[in-house]
């Protein structure tokens, strides 16, 4: 980290009247232990240089020290805002690796889990956007909502927050007709909140007005930064692994629930701007909404009880790459088996750190006022970019 | 142009200014007359009659007026005020001591010595003025009856006299006159001492009650989040606002290393002395004001700013970048808005043509129609450039960027804890009332009672305690709104922020100032037009506005039919949280 002061000192050293002003690696709006070195006149910023690392645990490197299934707690601390999704992309990527065989009713677990869990990280990720541009009560109006996601995926498996759910070869527990009921409960209640939401704060004119326009990302700009998830989709381009890569039961899901992956439109100023990314998520939320009900009702179909099998003396050779749709995009698993219990080498690709590496460059000009919206636009999750 | 030559001529224009001031102040201390006279010896005797007596109504600090017939010549003189055969001690006549101007003018200066003589609240009916004047050069004129000459005004001429009317500024009187005479020969001593006693009283009044005003808004956003909000310290938590403040003066002591130990002190208390000098002349109902003044808006509009400087002073003490950027946003912000707000204010001013917060609500009545709200459709927008602006200057949501949490921090309060931290926050609460109070006194009739006129309210005990209660249910109203306000709305960002003063409120605001006084004229020549704008602009903004609003409630509660009963909801968990038996 000093490294990083010494060269930004020695290459540009603050002129005139700008100075430097160290936003984080504590700071309420950072979304975690980051650190942005900001070059300030004033209010207007030339620079926001991210510093990353703060929240780095080693988690790749703890999975060659356990075994394949004993690493499953560890994936919730990829993403603990959305551990669902890293689950399902370390067992998706240890099943592949060992060709092993997955009942459906596992998938449907798993697709129901996950977009539960998107529900719950997209109530945080919009909820902490309103709350840095001032408006205060959205965030608890989210977080109400987030709490009844956190109830039900308690009662699912024991936990609120790191899930441990999924296992190499399926998922811990089955869900009961009781659970069903309340989920389905759930999503009645709140379709017409993501309604009230959008009144309370999406379509609000000083909201509107303050992100419109803002750290537009345009189409190429974000494939050339690899940028995944809601945020690609905010600057146009309709890619979803949900839709585009099916895994799981997609396929079979998603073509009931006539799906057409949500895009950018400019609505309010540009496409891709910060108000796209707000706007996809409540979009995402529908979806979510859609695909959990039309899993519920497939579910149906499968024989109660059938949801895990569990591999034997599980010792893989190869390697394998699992991608799934987490609720901050594209997450990769890659992991290598060299035929030990323990992987040889996993990695996980995620979607926070490549968004980190635009933050520079959409920071020139704006104002710091901007960079806090900036930064809660791109739903950055601090233990993802470090892991 | 150099900077040093910029400086020059206003450096040359101010010196001016100041040594005409000082030479203005030596010749008036020249030739000012002696305070007492000198005994002479009796000499000729010349008459004349007393022309007219003005004011009629008489605080401290007043001038009585007396003029004369004819010319009389300068000097130390009494003014005797005799009132009508009563009571033996009722109907001892009041002497004044007086000073004859040379000009035909007596004039005497009501102060406390006066008043303790008097007492306040009295209506004196004099049935005659009496000018007694001693020449002290020329030996022509000298006092008699019993060594005075006296110049009477016309016999059967009655005046009626009404000295100090009820208001905070008459204890001066009453407790000079509980002293008794020791007291009246000292009646600075006596000034001062109820001066630091108003002082006293109206912060503890007002410190519980901004504390109290914490406790109601934590309670409103609590409402509106679907929490409880404070409800475990007293009755229903009325009492988190004692608990916070014990909390806070225990806390440490803390100044940073490099902070400037002088000025971090300074700036909270700064910061709060501009607000809580408001309360002097917010009438809070027909009675309770402490000074009625004169200039009472221009006061206003001038001690609410005097807050930027502490905030400017902490944000630069602190020595921290997040307190410097929130104090540079905060001196941007509310110097540019006080322009919107003071002009906001003016609008209303030239209708009322006055500048004394009692005469303004004395100008409006009881019901909505008769408001300066709804006097024209201009003082109508005015009301709603003053009530933003307002907000700007209080650094409330949506213009609360000096102390942006997610972005600076905690803007200029970043470094401070503890007692200063809290006396900064008791500042920025009591702004919340101030500002409430400004609005319902320029703009919503203030303490009038509906169906009571003002002379009605002073008439009675029970009218008088019912406009207080009245201005205190305007004052929580808004109050109400303003906080209802903040816990809805997002923040402006900085550059939004100017250009909504700059280019949206000052314009309108200078457009409804000089509309506002054209329609002054247009009242005066034609008060049957003026009527009939009034009534609609109180049907139009007022009746009409209020019905959008209450068909967007309605709406929005039929288009979400699960949030309707919100405290079901709330109060009730959607799921059980007991784990189902697997």
């Amino acid at each position: 980290m000093s490294e990083l002061v010494l060269s930004l000192s020695d290459e540009s050293a603050p002129a005139g009247d700008e100075m430097i002003l160290n936003m984080g690696p504590q700071h309420p709006s950072t979304h975690g232990v980051i650190r942005f070195i900001v070059r300030t006149d004033g209010e207007v910023m030339s620079s926001a240089e991210p510093d990353v690392g703060y929240l780095h645990r080693a988690i790749e490197h703890i999975a060659e020290k356990c075994t394949y299934e004993a690493f499953m707690p560890y994936t919730d601390r990829v993403d603990y805002v959305c551990a669902m999704t890293a689950n399902h992309a370390w067992a998706s990527a240890v099943e592949k690796l060992g060709r092993l065989p997955v009942p459906p009713r596992a998938h449907y677990l798993r697709v129901i889990s996950d977009e539960l869990n998107r529900i719950s990280s997209h109530c945080i990720a919009l909820g902490a956007m309103a709350m840095d541009l001032g408006a205060v009560t959205p965030f608890p109006y989210a977080l109400r909502e987030r709490e009844h996601v956190n109830d039900l995926l308690e009662e699912l498996c024991g936990a609120r927050l790191t899930y441990n759910y999924h296992r190499v070869g399926g998922v811990g527990w089955d869900l009961t007709d009781a659970w069903r009921d309340k989920v389905l409960r759930f999503l009645d209640h709140f379709e017409p909140v993501i309604a009230e939401f959008d009144r309370l704060i999406t379509h609000n004119e000083i909201f509107v007005r303050r992100l419109a326009g803002l750290a537009v990302i345009g189409r190429d700009e974000a494939i050339a930064h690899g940028l995944v998830g809601p945020n690609l989709r905010a600057s146009g381009v309709a890619f979803d692994l949900r839709a585009d890569l099916p895994y799981a039961t997609y396929a079979d899901i998603l073509p009931k629930i006539s799906w057409k992956t949500p895009v950018g439109r400019g609505a309010a100023g540009r496409v891709g701007d910060a108000w796209d990314r707000f706007w996809l998520r409540v979009e995402e939320w529908r979806w979510s909404v859609r695909i959990v009900r039309e899993a519920l009702d497939q579910i149906q179909g499968t024989p109660r009880g059938e949801i895990l099998i569990a591999p034997k003396r599980f010792k893989p050779r190869g390697d394998a790459l699992a991608r799934v749709e987490a609720a901050r995009g594209d997450m990769a698993c890659y992991v290598v088996g060299d035929g030990g219990p323990n992987a040889y080498r996993a990695r996980f690709r995620t979607g926070s750190f490549n968004a980190m590496g635009l933050v520079r460059e959409k920071s020139r000009g704006l104002m710091v006022a901007d960079l806090v919206a900036l930064i809660a636009s791109l739903d950055i999750v601090a233990p993802e970019i470090d892991r | 142009m150099s900077a040093r030559a910029a400086i020059g001529p206003c450096g040359r224009v101010g010196l001016v200014i100041v040594g005409v001031l000082v030479a203005l102040a030596i010749a008036a201390a020249v030739t000012a007359p002696a305070a007492s006279a000198a005994e002479e010896p009796p000499g000729p005797v010349r008459e004349a009659w007393v022309r007219d007596v003005s004011p009629t109504k008489l605080e401290r600090g007043d001038r009585l007026v007396v003029e004369l017939e004819a010319g009389a010549p300068r000097g130390p003189a009494y003014v005797i005020l005799r009132r009508p055969p009563g009571p033996a001690a009722a109907a001892a006549p009041l002497v004044l001591r007086a000073q004859a101007l040379g000009d035909g003018r007596v004039v005497a200066d009501i102060d406390a010595s006066v008043e303790a003589r008097v007492g306040r609240d009295v209506r004196w009916p004099v049935v005659a003025v009496e000018v007694a004047l001693i020449d002290t050069g020329h030996g022509d004129v000298w006092a008699a009856t019993g060594g005075q000459r006296v110049w009477r005004g016309a016999p059967g001429d009655t005046y009626e006299l009404d000295f100090f009317p009820r208001t905070v500024r008459g204890l001066t009187g009453d407790v000079a006159a509980a002293l008794g005479p020791r007291a009246a020969r000292h009646p600075a001593a006596v000034t001062l001492a109820v001066m630091i006693g108003v002082a006293l009283l109206i912060l503890l009044l007002v410190a519980p009650a901004t504390g109290l005003l914490v406790v109601w808004e934590r309670k409103i956003a609590g409402r509106m989040q679907s929490r409880f909000g404070p409800n475990r310290v007293g009755p229903a938590g009325w009492l988190q606002w004692l608990a916070d403040a014990l909390k806070l003066i225990r806390k440490e002591d803390l100044i940073p290393l490099d902070a400037d130990p002088l000025l971090f002190r300074l700036a909270p208390y700064l910061a709060w002395a501009g607000i809580f000098a408001t309360f002097v002349v917010l009438p809070l109902s027909e009675f309770a004001i402490v000074a009625d003044l004169n200039i009472g808006v221009l006061y206003l509009t001038s001690v609410t700013t005097f807050t930027v400087i502490g905030i400017v002073m902490g944000g630069w003490a602190s020595n921290s970048k997040w307190s410097l950027l929130g104090g540079m946003r905060s001196a941007a912000q509310i110097i540019s808005y006080e322009l919107p707000a003071s002009i906001a204010l003016l609008s209303v001013v030239v209708a009322a043509g006055t500048l004394s917060p009692q005469a303004i609500v004395r100008a409006q009545g009881g019901l909505p129609q008769d408001w300066f709200v709804f006097r024209s459709p201009f003082t109508f927008v005015a009301f709603f450039i003053y009530f933003i602006s307002a907000l700007a200057e209080g650094n409330r949501t949506p213009f609360d960027l000096p102390e942006a949490e997610s972005e600076l921090v905690a803007g200029f309060t970043t470094e401070y804890s503890g007692f200063r931290w809290s006396i900064f926050s008791l500042a920025e609460w009591t702004n919340i009332y101030v500002m409430s109070a400004i609005v319902a006194t320029v703009f919503l009739g203030g303490w009038n009672v509906p169906f009571v006129t003002a002379e009605a309210v002073a008439a009675s005990a029970v009218w008088r305690a019912a406009s207080l209660g009245v201005m205190l249910a305007k004052v929580a109203l808004l109050s109400f709104v303003v906080i209802w306000i903040r816990w809805s709305l997002p923040r402006f960002r900085v550059d939004q922020m100017m250009s909504l003063c700059w280019k949206w409120l000052l314009p309108t605001g200078l457009a409804m100032f000089m509309a506002s006084t054209a329609w002054t004229w247009v009242d005066a020549a034609a008060p049957r037009l003026g009527v009939a704008v009034r009534w609609a602009t109180f049907m139009l903004g007022g009746v009409g506005l209020f019905a959008v609003f209450v068909r967007r409630v309605v709406r929005t509660f039929r288009a979400t039919p699960l949030l309707h009963a919100g405290a079901r909801q709330f109060t009730l968990p959607l799921f059980e949280r007991r784990l189902e038996k697997r």
